[in-house]
C-alpha cells in the first residue's frame, strides 16, 4: 500500500526547504522529471525497489542517473532518502510534492479522457465551462484517450467526477435491465 | 419459457427504459489503494459520511466504517475478485439500508434485502429502511403486557417472554436453542390463521448452509414460512456481510413494528456475528480489547437488542417517533411490537465469558440449557434454576399465572430434595409428596421438537400437575396419560378449554376438568 502520510511529510519537508530557499521552480521541475521517469521506467521503480541492490549502490545509481539535470538540493534530498531506506516511497513523495506545489499556488488539474484525441475548440469549450465554475486561479488539463470509452467524455477534478461516456451509460442500461422482475413474472 | 408476444417484450423494455437516466451527474471519487481480506483502503473520497454506502466501478458496494486522517477504511458487501489498486469508488450519499416490504414474507433474503432462495424477485412495494437505526425513544414505548406464546410448557409457565422483550437464548452446541426458536415460529401459526399473525424473522448468522436450509425446510413443512422471513449470512459469506445481518433483520421487524403490528426476530446467533465483528475490527486495525474483541462490541449488541420494543399505543404519539424512516412514514401506527429472542453458544458452559456475559446484561432475561440435562432426555433442556424472565410476568394470561404461580418453587424445591433422596433411607411423607409432584411435573414439562403446545392445553395439564392430582399415574406413563387427558378435554370439554384461553379459571369448569382426568386415571396403573 502506498505510504500517503510518510510520503506527505518527506513532500513537506522539501518543499519548505525550497521555499526557503528560494528554488522552489527549480526542485518542482526536479520532481515532475523523476516524477515522469517513475511513470515511463519501470525499472528504474524495480530499482527502487529490490533490496538486493545495496544502499552505497543505489546512492551512486540514483547519482548518475540525477547529477547533471537535478539541482542540488534535490540531489541531497534524494541522497537522504536512500540512507534513511525510504526510496522505495520515491515515486509517492514526488507525487505528493506535485500536489503540494499545486496547492500552494492554487492550480487545479482537469483531466479529460475521450475515446479519441478531440479538437482544440472543444477543448476550448470544456474547459472555459469548468473553469466558469470552480474559478480556480490556475487551471492545468491533462488529456487521456482510451478506447475503452468508446464514445462522450469523462471529467476528472480532484475528488470530483463526471462520467458522460458512452461505456458508463451502458453499464447503468446493463444494470436496469438486469434488475428486473419481468422475467420472472411472464415464467 | 411460456409462449411471449413479441409486443409483450417491447412493451417490457419501454417500461424498463423510462426509468433509465442516461444523465451525467457530479460524483464523488476516491482512489483504491489497498484490497483485501474484505476491507478496501480507500484514497480521496473526502466528504464520506461514517457509515455511507460506497460504490466500487463494478457494482460491488460497500460500507465506510473508518475515517481516518489520510484514508477512508470500507468493508466490501461482495466479492474482491475484480477490484485493484488503483480503481475508482463513488459515493452514493446514503447510508447503508434495505428494501423491506410484505412481499418478504416466506423468502429467504441476505443482508442487503437481495432474495437467495431462486424464486425471483420480491413482489410488492417495497419501502426503504435503514440498516442502522436509533431505538425508539422512552415516550415512545410502553411496559411488556401481551404474551408472547412459545408453545413451550416450560418456558410459557416459568419463563414467560411478553411482546416486545428481548429474552436469551443461552447454551452450548447440541442444546436445542435453535429448536426453541423454531418451535415459536411454528407456535404463531395458530394466531396467524386466527389472522392476528406475529410476524417472524429468522436471522442465521455464520450459521452452516445446510443448517439454514433444514430449518427453512421445516417451517415450510409446518407452513410457518407464510408469516416467516429468513436472513442469511452463511459462515461462507464476507464477515461484514454477517455481522450487518441481525441489523438487516431489526430493519425488517422495525417495518412490522412500525406499522402497528407484533413481530418477532430470532438473532442465530449473536456469539458467531461479534466473532464476524471482531474480525472486521482487527483487519481495519482497530485496537483489540478482552479476547480480541474490540472495544465497542458491548455497544454493537446493545444497539442491536435496544430496538425491540413495545411501541406505545397510541397513534398520534407514535407518529412522532424519533428517527423514522421517510419512506414509512405514512404508514406508522402504535401498539406494534419487536421481540427478541438473541441466541448465545457458550463453550463448556462457561457463562463468564466476554460476550455471554455482555448479552445476559443487555436482556431481560435469559433460559439457560444444559447438556447434561439434554442428555438425561429432559428436553427442552432448559435449567429451569437459573433461568428467568425479568419483565415477562407482567404479560402472563391470569389464567397461566394463577396456575403456574407455585411451579417454579415446587421444581426447585424437588432438585434440592432429589440429591438428597439420593442417599436412600426413609423419607417422611411430606418429602414423598414434594419427590412425587417434582417428577411427574418434570414429565409435563417435557415436549418434543415442533409440536408446540397452545395455551389452553398448557393450563389445563400444568393445573394437574400443580396440584397433585396425577399422583396415582406412573412416572413413566405420564406422557401417554397427557395425550389422552388432552385429547379428551378437547372433545369434551371445549368450552371449559376456550374460558381458559380468554384467561378464566372458571370453579365449576375445574371441577369438570378433575372429574375428567380422575376417571382417566384409573386405566394408567
Amino acid at each position: 500500500m502506498p505510504n500517503v502520510r510518510l510520503a506527505a511529510r518527506y513532500a513537506k519537508s522539501l518543499f519548505d526547504l525550497a521555499v526557503e530557499k528560494g528554488e522552489l521552480e527549480k526542485v518542482y521541475d526536479d520532481m515532475k522529471l523523476i516524477h515522469a521517469v517513475c511513470k515511463v521506467s519501470k525499472d528504474f521503480v524495480t530499482l527502487l525497489h529490490s533490496p538486493i541492490i545495496p544502499v552505497d549502490k543505489k546512492e551512486k545509481i540514483l547519482g548518475a542517473i540525477f547529477k547533471e539535470r537535478v539541482s542540488p538540493l534535490t540531489g541531497q534530498f534524494t541522497r537522504l532518502l536512500v540512507r534513511k531506506g525510504r526510496e522505495i516511497n520515491f515515486p509517492e513523495i514526488t507525487t505528493a510534492f506535485i500536489e503540494h506545489y499545486k496547492e500552494y499556488k492554487g492550480i487545479q488539474t482537469l483531466t479529460i479522457t475521450t475515446a479519441f484525441p478531440v479538437s482544440a475548440d472543444v477543448k476550448e469549450g470544456i474547459i472555459n465551462k469548468v473553469q466558469a465554475k470552480i474559478k480556480a486561479k490556475e487551471l492545468e488539463v491533462e488529456e487521456k484517450v482510451n478506447p475503452d470509452i468508446i464514445g462522450g467524455f469523462r471529467l476528472e477534478l480532484k475528488d470530483y467526477l463526471i462520467d458522460a461516456t458512452i461505456q458508463s451509460i451502458l453499464n447503468k442500461a446493463k444494470a436496469e435491465l438486469q434488475n428486473n422482475d419481468f422475467v420472472f413474472r411472464l415464467r | 419459457m411460456v409462449d411471449i408476444k413479441p409486443d409483450e417484450i417491447s412493451a417490457i423494455l419501454r417500461q424498463q427504459l423510462t426509468n433509465f437516466n442516461a444523465a451525467a451527474e457530479l460524483e464523488e471519487v476516491g482512489t483504491v489503494l489497498q484490497v483485501g481480506d474484505g476491507i478496501a483502503r480507500i484514497y480521496g473520497l473526502n466528504n464520506v459520511g461514517s457509515g455511507e454506502l460506497v460504490e466500487f466501478e463494478n457494482g460491488v458496494k460497500a460500507i465506510a466504517l473508518n475515517l481516518e486522517e489520510d484514508n477512508v477504511g470500507v468493508v466490501l458487501m461482495g466479492e474482491t475478485g475484480e477490484l485493484q489498486e488503483g480503481s475508482k469508488v463513488r459515493r452514493t450519499g446514503q447510508i447503508a439500508s434495505i428494501n423491506v416490504g410484505e412481499g418478504m414474507l416466506g423468502r429467504v433474503v441476505n443482508m442487503l434485502g437481495e432474495p437467495i432462495d431462486g424464486k425471483g424477485p420480491l413482489s410488492g412495494k417495497l419501502y426503504e429502511m435503514p440498516i442502522e437505526r436509533k431505538a425508539p425513544g422512552v415516550i415512545f414505548r410502553e411496559p411488556v403486557r401481551e404474551p408472547l406464546q412459545t408453545g413451550i410448557k416450560a418456558i410459557d409457565a416459568m419463563i414467560p417472554i411478553g411482546r416486545g422483550q428481548r429474552e436469551l437464548i443461552i447454551g452450548d452446541r447440541q442444546t436445542g436453542k435453535t429448536a426453541i426458536a423454531i418451535d415459536t415460529i411454528i407456535n404463531q401459526k395458530e394466531f396467524f390463521k386466527a389472522g392476528k399473525p406475529v410476524y417472524c424473522i429468522y436471522v442465521a448468522t455464520g450459521q452452516k448452509a445446510s443448517t439454514i436450509a433444514s430449518v427453512m425446510k421445516t417451517l415450510q413443512d409446518n407452513g410457518a414460512m407464510e408469516y416467516t422471513v429468513i436472513v442469511a449470512a452463511s459462515a461462507s459469506d464476507p464477515a461484514p456481510l454477517q455481522f450487518y445481518a441481525p441489523f438487516a433483520g431489526a430493519a425488517i421487524g422495525e417495518y412490522f413494528r412500525d406499522t402497528g403490528r407484533p413481530a418477532l426476530i430470532i438473532y442465530d446467533d449473536l456469539s458467531k456475528q461479534a466473532v464476524a465483528y471482531r474480525e472486521v475490527c482487527l483487519l481495519l486495525r482497530r485496537p483489540p480489547g478482552r479476547e480480541a474483541y474490540p472495544g465497542d462490541v458491548f455497544y454493537l449488541h446493545s444497539r442491536l437488542l435496544e430496538r425491540a420494543a413495545k411501541i406505545i399505543g397510541d397513534d398520534a404519539v407514535a407518529k412522532n417517533m424519533n428517527d423514522l424512516p421517510e419512506s414509512i412514514r405514512h404508514l406508522v401506527k402504535g401498539g406494534g411490537s419487536l421481540t427478541a429472542l438473541p441466541m448465545i453458544e457458550t463453550q463448556a458452559g462457561d457463562v463468564s465469558a466476554y460476550i455471554p456475559t455482555n448479552v445476559i446484561s443487555i436482556t431481560d432475561g435469559q433460559i439457560f440449557l444444559e447438556s447434561n440435562l439434554f442428555n438425561s432426555g429432559i428436553r427442552p433442556a432448559i435449567n429451569v434454576g437459573i433461568s428467568v424472565s425479568r419483565v415477562g410476568g407482567n404479560a402472563q394470561i391470569k389464567s397461566m399465572k394463577k396456575v403456574a404461580g407455585t411451579l417454579k418453587l415446587d421444581q426447585a424445591l424437588y432438585r434440592e430434595m432429589e440429591a438428597f433422596s439420593k442417599f436412600g433411607g426413609d423419607l417422611d411423607a411430606a418429602t414423598k409428596v414434594v419427590l412425587d409432584k417434582g417428577a411427574r411435573n418434570v414429565e409435563i414439562l417435557k415436549q418434543a421438537q415442533y409440536s408446540p403446545y397452545s395455551v389452553d392445553k398448557q393450563v389445563a395439564i400444568i393445573y394437574l400437575g400443580t396440584q397433585g392430582l396425577v399422583r396415582n399415574v406412573p412416572v413413566r406413563r405420564m406422557k401417554e396419560f397427557e395425550e389422552h387427558f388432552l385429547m379428551e378435554m378437547e372433545n369434551k370439554l371445549p368450552e371449559v378449554m376456550a374460558e381458559f384461553k380468554k384467561g378464566n379459571l372458571p370453579e365449576d369448569g375445574l371441577k369438570r376438568m378433575v372429574d375428567l382426568a380422575n376417571s382417566i386415571i384409573p386405566q394408567y396403573k
